[in-house]
């Protein structure tokens, strides 16, 4: 009896001890969890996010100081005691705000150095200042970046793509018009889309802080989308995230080149925008903005001009002939492509 | 009485088994996979922006980083494969998303390289931003998730038996009133049966003890010399690849002086330094402790190298800095992190090693342990029937 009470006390004790011991809770069965979501730029801004910092067209400017040039250049390495250029001759460089991402105009080539048409316009101010076309010091930045750095000082010029605006004229000082260009879309080839107005509905892409998001923000039922490079919106394009990108037929260009699948329509641009250097409009800087006007004068007269343009821009987007100056306007310009 | 201390005993050893067992066959492993999820993408990051820095994507790079990203995937699979614990569910969603999006992004900027493409910067970009903002984070977390539970399970396997401490006391207690009781009543010294039974519990006392110190030792080894430190060289060398990735990023973005990814560099010099002094320390006496010291070295002479990369480039001599980051600064870095990758190695050798023969030593002590149990029970029923018996 005695035998059985212990068995059966050792067979429950060992139970217990089995029990005390044993460990380990089921897991449940794993379910499908989120992964991450498709990637975009760093920066991409869609819908009216897109929109802020960028600049509309036209409107009427107010009068503004007058800047044409005065006289004759100073000879290259004797600017005026005291005036702007002078500071920037003592410096030893100019430093100047461009682009790397926009092929023909602001872009590094493949042995790394920056150089397009708004480089090589920069570089005859250099050369005027410095008898030197290479005493640059260029710093890349974004279209966003543009008006800041021209007023933190950060650069002495801007030669990027930059629209003359009036909005724009209450912040920078501009030059006179050195290129016209015009906006257009980019699409892929497959598409019928020859009008930004058939693109209802639809995302729209254009570098922040331009007058190219602001005027696909105009157009209501497209749903604009902004990013910090151009290059930035043809990846997105690529991928299918946007229908579009709507800029200068000068950007265009250069993004469709480096893909057979997307172009631009043939129908004309719907805008004509005066393109300009952007400068500090302080006063003790106008002297530059006056020097800045005279260069471009020189370049008008030593057909430096033609030979720029038709090195960098005309085998990609035809013929062109110096915008005639007019200064401190934004521009009622005509462009030929305009009725 | 006796089952009171086999439960106790029994207990105390399952207890080590199971926390020991794992980190030989899972936690250990698991934390090393992590933590090679974590590394090879930051290897594959610095590759890449390196890569197109040099120029259009040359074919040595391209190998190296796709090695890195199956390399990634790999110890992931690994770590799916092994832990499916709610709290890495969503790390692992990312980074099993994550990176063939990453790897989409790589091949279309190498295509777009190879056609001399600028776009090809931009989808570098966004590639560097992925990894950046969601892939990195995700490993970094996942690795520290692991390396908690490897922690864990040091503790629990090297935690002192007080269960067992007590239930030894107790029955010592029992067994020497009931021999006197039994010595009492039957007018017999000893009985055969509880002495033998004191004898049994007395000799797997000794091994429960033996067996504990041993593994003890053995365990704590493992993490001492292997595990501890292999950690913070991991550390050290993810600092070194994103500040190496930094360089490259500051030259092909082009922002200016005080560009973020320059900023990021410097900050890091610190942090890489405090990072290598700690792996010397926390290696001290471990395999990788000299590679660790030789680590600490190489990075002086990369911040060295740095420093004339940033200078050229602040005078503008853009080219030059471009030369120097993918010339002297890369070779720099690449002493830094060849010590660190030897130094894992031998850590995480020393780690298997030591952690092996840890989980040895509680071979069969669990096991052992309710035998003896079991036998000190019988033993126990036996001399006290035997007594019963006489007075029947």
């Amino acid at each position: 009896m005695r035998r059985a009470v212990t068995v059966i006390t050792g067979i429950a004790s060992c139970a217990l001890l089995l029990f005390v011991v044993a460990c380990g809770t089921a897991a449940p069965p794993p379910s499908a969890a989120g992964g991450v979501p498709e990637p975009m730029p760093a920066g991409v801004k869609i819908g009216p996010a897109a929109l802020v910092g960028s600049t509309p067209l036209g409107g009427k400017c107010k009068a503004l100081p007058d800047v044409a040039p005065t006289g004759p250049l100073p000879a290259p390495g004797h600017m005026p005691t005291g005036s702007t250029m002078a500071a920037i001759k003592q410096r030893g460089y100019l430093r100047v705000g461009v682009d790397q991402t926009t092929l023909y105009f602001g872009y590094r080539d493949s042995s790394g150095n920056l150089v397009g048409f708004d480089d090589a316009v920069a570089q005859q101010v250099a050369k005027a200042i410095f008898g030197d076309p290479n005493k640059i010091r260029y710093t890349v930045i974004t279209s966003a970046e543009r008006i800041p750095d021209v007023q933190h000082g950060v650069v002495d010029l801007v030669a990027d793509n930059m629209t003359i605006t009036c909005a724009r004229l209450q912040l920078v000082a501009f030059s006179a018009d050195y290129y016209n260009a015009g906006m257009t879309i980019l699409v892929p080839t497959n598409s019928r889309v020859t009008d930004i107005g058939q693109l209802g509905g639809q995302r729209v892409c254009a570098a922040a802080g331009t007058t190219s998001i602001n005027e696909v923000g105009r157009h209501t039922q497209l749903i604009p989308v902004s990013v910090p490079n151009w290059t930035d919106c043809l990846v997105m394009l690529q991928k299918g995230q946007v229908a579009a990108i709507s800029t200068d037929n000068s950007v265009l260009v250069g993004l469709a080149s480096q893909d057979p699948d997307i172009a631009m329509p043939k129908t004309s641009p719907f805008t004509c925008e005066p393109h300009g250097l952007a400068m500090s409009n302080a006063p003790q800087a106008r002297d530059f903005v006056r020097f800045v006007n005279g260069v471009l004068a020189q370049m008008r007269t030593d057909g430096e001009w033609q030979r720029l343009y038709d090195q960098w821009v005309k085998p990609h987007l035809g013929k062109q002939v110096q915008p005639q100056p007019q200064y401190n306007v934004a521009v009622e310009q005509t462009c030929s492509w305009l009725p | 009485m006796s089952l009171l201390w086999g439960a106790a005993a029994t207990s105390s050893a399952l207890r080590w088994t199971s926390a020991a067992n794992p980190i030989v066959a899972s936690t250990g492993p698991l934390t090393y996979d992590a933590q090679q999820v974590y590394r090879s993408l930051s290897d594959a990051d610095a590759t890449e922006a390196n890569a197109y820095l040099s120029g259009i994507a040359p074919t040595a790079a391209i190998t190296g980083i796709y090695n890195d990203i199956s390399r990634a995937e790999t110890s992931l699979m690994a770590v799916r494969g092994g832990d499916s614990d709610q709290l890495v569910r969503a790390d692992l969603a990312t980074l099993a998303t994550g990176i063939p999006a990453y790897t989409d992004l790589i091949g279309e900027a190498d295509a777009a390289n190879r056609e001399r493409d600028l776009v090809g910067a931009a989808w570098l970009g966004e590639a560097s931003n992925l990894m950046r903002v969601t892939l990195l984070p995700a490993a970094g977390d996942l690795y520290k998730k692991e390396n908690a539970r490897l922690n864990a399970d040091y503790a629990q396997a090297t935690g002192l038996p007080y269960l067992a401490a007590v239930a030894a006391v107790l029955v010592a207690f029992a067994a020497f009133r009931g021999q006197r009781w039994l010595a009492r009543r039957a007018k017999r010294v000893l009985n055969l049966g509880l002495v033998a039974a004191s004898l049994i519990a007395l000799l797997s006392l000794v091994w429960l003890l033996t067996g504990f110190a041993s593994a003890r030792s053995d365990l704590l080894a493992a993490r001492d010399q292997g595990s501890g430190p292999a950690q913070a060289l991991a550390q050290a060398e993810v600092t070194a690849l994103r500040m190496h990735s930094d360089e490259s990023l500051t030259l092909i973005n082009r922002d200016g002086p005080g560009d973020a990814t320059e900023r990021d560099f410097l900050s890091s010099e610190q942090k890489l330094t405090a990072e290598l002094a700690t792996a010397q320390q926390a290696g001290h006496g471990s395999p990788g402790a000299a590679q660790a010291a030789a680590a600490a070295r190489a990075a002086r002479a990369w911040y060295a190298a740095h420093a004339r990369v940033s200078d050229a480039n602040d005078n503008g001599d853009y080219l030059k800095s471009v030369g120097l980051a993918i010339g002297n600064s890369t070779q720099a870095f690449g002493k830094v992190d060849e010590a660190l990758t030897a130094g894992l190695s031998a850590d995480q050798a020393a780690f298997a090693r030591q952690a092996g023969k840890g989980d040895n030593a509680f071979g069969g002590l669990a096991a052992g342990m309710l035998t003896a149990s079991l036998l000190m029970a019988a033993a126990c029923a036996v001399g006290i029937n035997r007594r019963i018996a006489e007075y029947r």
